[in-house]
């Protein structure tokens, strides 16, 4: 009786489901890795009357895992420090993710 | 099932990632009165004597002809830098319009900001190098630099082309 159950082969209908399935697996592992691959994003902080100027400054700091690193200074006064700017024009802040696991914070000063 | 779906994350991961040798992100751009202002983003460089943590940025303007270059590094002497040059290859390309940004101290050494000036045919003759730019300069004698590895040169070589192509678009 076994012998016999064991040599039927899988009916269409069920080898059709499989093959979806493991689609269906691909397509999820495809949009989780494009989802924790990096994002980047880039928000406004501040804006004054000052003209944008020529100099950039930049400050930022690392984390792993929000646990370990993120002791740099990623403040405003560091960035203008960096670009050698004493007239600030505009601030954006920036924050780049790998993975879920790293992730870079910092702000970008614009002046002269 | 998670374990099952690792390996083909990672595959496709390193798929992902390998769209990173564009050179998007390596910069930003900002419009301003006189022109375009392109910001070249920090760069670590691994092969240091006698200083750590090195880094450097880049400011291009496109309504002038010089490159902004500010770096960073750490030492254990209060002492301005001093003969400040990049050697690219056999070229020495030495620098007389730098300055110190400012001095801290940072833990038992001094970070120390240094801001430079070189004019653009510079980068242009140092992009077309493919051995890796050389940081040189003294302190209180002392020799030191920073340069990148080859592999990481060559990498961020054909990204800084980009950027100075785009450069040379906007003047």
């Amino acid at each position: 009786m076994s012998d016999i159950t064991s040599n039927n082969p899988e009916p269409p209908f069920n080898q059709s489901l499989s093959v979806m399935k493991k689609m269906m697996k691909f397509a999820f592992a495809c949009i989780l890795a494009l989802g924790a691959a990096s994002c980047a994003t880039t928000t406004p902080v501040a804006a004054t009357s000052n003209p944008v100027g020529n100099k950039c400054g930049i400050a930022k700091t690392t984390t792993v895992l929000s646990i370990f690193g993120g002791s740099a200074d990623c403040g405003i006064n560091k960035a203008a420090k960096n670009g050698g700017i004493t007239r600030i024009s505009h601030v954006d802040a920036f924050q780049k993710n790998y993975l879920g696991i790293v992730t870079i914070y910092g702000v970008r000063v614009y002046g002269e | 099932m998670l374990i099952k779906l690792l390996p083909l994350l990672v595959s496709v991961m390193v798929c992902l990632n390998m769209q990173a040798q564009s050179a998007d992100g390596r910069y930003i751009s900002r419009m301003t009165q006189d022109g375009t202002l392109y910001f070249i983003n920090p760069q670590k460089l691994s092969k240091t004597e006698g200083i750590k943590n090195f880094e450097y940025d880049m400011t291009l303007l496109s309504w002038t002809d010089s490159a902004t270059v500010n770096f960073t590094f750490r030492s254990g002497l209060m002492a301005k830098p001093e003969n400040l040059a990049i050697r690219s290859g056999n070229n020495v390309f030495r620098c007389d319009a730098f300055k110190p940004l400012f001095i801290d101290i940072k833990k038992n050494k001094y970070e120390i900001r240094i801001t430079s000036r070189f004019p653009i045919s510079v980068l242009a003759t140092i992009l077309d190098n493919p051995d890796p730019p050389i940081f040189d300069f003294t302190q209180d004698g002392i020799h030191r630099h920073a340069a990148y590895s080859e592999g990481a040169w060559r990498k961020d070589r054909k990204k800084l082309n980009d950027i100075y192509r785009i450069y040379l678009y906007s003047k």
